[in-house]
């Protein structure tokens, strides 16, 4: 199999370019590619945009009798699974180092950070609730996916309305969604991801966003996750790029500036596209 | 009776694969295909003396499972039989079916079609001809069989299939006929634990009827790479 690009003219003139603080696709160091969001048809249906990196996130529901050990809460399971549609490098059936990063920094900023709420999804305890299931298609990889597939996680669960479910009795009664306008999950914080790269070479400044040959020629990555309430859920970082801890530090107040746009850039979309399903009865 | 809900085809053009392609019948149906090829293949899966095929197919919700893996092995059969692999052994040709939309014959039908889409948009794969698919519902109605064709709700039917036709092309150019086409593959699935049973006639029905919507697909797709650009990087923007 032919290893993965970078080839070494590619790699000599990333580096050149980026000690003068240059990036191929003319970005500053510290700027990201504005995200686009999207929405199906169907509530909880999000496809992410980070320029040529796609990501489609979509939320399922179903009712379930709980296990023994925890009666009263719901449960989410998320699936991220990177199909070749993503890049040829991608096989199915062995997760690589990317697959396993995105799998695991969903599970500590979705469900582990208690992002959305479980005891919510309670109906009645100890016998039914419900179970998020979110599924992740990674669409293609033109670098940083986990941001991609992190904002798209935290989107889609914000725009699934789950059925209204009425109990009488014994008796569980779920509404369709014709019958009943179904209702939000209860989130608690929205969390977005931001990721930097570091390189070999000290005199280069850590870039934020990486496009795909800036992170297959990065040593490091660091991923913070946080909202827009400048809480820090999780802090990832690989490679083991020394770093002083001012450093870290500005890098993190860069990282609470962009989670505040992102929120304001994903309520606008969830505003524009719940305005557009809405429908006025006069 | 004859008439499908309105078509929609775009042209992706993702980043990692060299064709891709998303078909929609309505809104509610929409499959996303993308091909990689010809590329090199694992020793153990290469033919000395033509293109290997591998299709993943993979749903909207959870992972893949026995009917993706079943589906995975007939879109395989309909690739093969569609595309020239001779020109290029000992290679592979990659091919992700996502599902936009959750799971229905019709699904299935989208699915085939954006298949052929990415193959043609790749531009990298000969091809003997175009496969398009629609989507036929059936109602028992005393003696006789309804057929639906691109039923909206399924399960209000006896059973739904899908069948498939290879657009072939011919010598001479055409403007108003329609290239020949064959049928290609055939799967009917009973609903609701009733049993519903198809004799040759009706068989033949509700394939006539399939190929008048199939037909109806091709016309699409001939307009869609019509206005389309080509296949390729495009143009990396500068953002500024």
């Amino acid at each position: 199999m032919r290893p993965p690009s970078p080839s070494i003219p590619e790699k000599e003139f990333v580096y050149e370019a980026l000690k003068q603080s240059l990036r191929l696709d003319g970005r500053d160091l510290l700027d990201i590619r504005t995200p686009s969001l999207t929405f199906g048809p169907e509530l909880g249906w999000v496809e992410c945009a980070y320029g040529k990196t796609r990501v489609i996130a979509y939320v399922e529901a179903k009712m379930i009798k709980p296990p023994p050990e925890r009666p009263l809460e719901g449960i989410i399971t998320i699936h991220s699974e990177i199909s070749p549609m993503a890049s040829v490098d991608y096989e199915l059936g062995r997760p690589s180092e990317e697959e396993v990063m995105i799998t695991r920094m969903l599970d500590k900023i979705l469900r582990r950070s208690d992002a959305i709420d479980k005891e919510s999804l309670c109906v009645v305890a100890g016998q039914r609730v419900w179970h998020l299931r979110l599924t992740v298609h990674c669409l293609a990889d033109a670098g940083n996916m986990l941001d991609c597939a992190c904002l798209a996680g935290i989107v889609a669960f914000k725009h699934f309305r789950k059925p209204e479910v009425e109990v009488v009795g014994d008796e569980v009664i779920v509404h369709q969604a014709s019958e009943r306008a179904p209702m939000p999950l209860a989130i608690h914080h929205m969390p977005f991801c931001v990721t930097f790269a570091f390189f070999p070479d000290p005199s280069i400044r850590p870039v934020i966003d990486p496009s795909l040959l800036e992170q297959r020629l990065s040593t490091g990555l660091m991923s913070i996750a946080l909202n827009a309430q400048r809480e820090i859920c999780v802090l990832q970082k690989a490679g083991g790029v020394p770093t002083p801890p001012d450093e870290i530090l500005r890098l993190i107040n860069v990282a609470v500036t962009l989670a505040k746009d992102l929120d304001k850039l994903v309520e606008r979309r969830l505003r524009e596209d719940w305005d557009g399903r809405k429908i006025e009865v006069v | 009776m004859a008439s499908l809900r309105p078509i929609k085809i775009s042209f992706d053009a993702l980043a990692g694969v060299d064709g891709s392609a998303r078909f929609s019948f309505g809104e509610t149906c929409t499959a996303l295909a993308s091909v990689s090829g010809p590329i090199s293949a694992r020793p153990a899966s290469e033919h000395p003396a033509r293109a290997a095929v591998e299709v993943h197919v993979r749903p909207l919700s959870s992972v893949p499972g026995t009917t993706e893996k079943f589906l995975g092995a007939a879109f395989k059969g309909i690739i093969e039989r569609s595309c020239v692999l001779g020109q290029h052994p000992r290679t592979l040709i990659q091919v992700v079916v996502q599902a936009l939309s959750p799971p229905s014959n019709a699904l299935v039908a989208a699915e085939i079609n954006a298949c052929s889409l990415a193959l043609v948009n790749g531009g990298s794969i000969p091809m003997q001809g175009v496969m398009c698919a629609v989507a036929v519902g059936m109602r028992r109605d005393g003696d006789r069989m309804d057929f639906i064709l691109d039923p909206l709700n399924e399960s209000k039917l006896d059973g739904a299939g899908c069948i498939a036709f290879l657009f072939g092309i011919s010598g001479s150019s055409f403007h108003d006929e329609l290239p020949p086409s064959k049928v290609l593959w055939t799967s009917f699935r009973a609903h609701n634990g009733s049993s519903v049973s198809l004799n040759m006639q009706e068989l033949k029905q509700a394939t006539e009827l399939a190929r008048k919507g199939a037909v109806a697909v091709w016309l699409n797709m001939k307009e869609s790479l019509g206005a389309a650009m080509p296949a390729g990087d495009g143009d990396v923007k500068m953002e500024t």
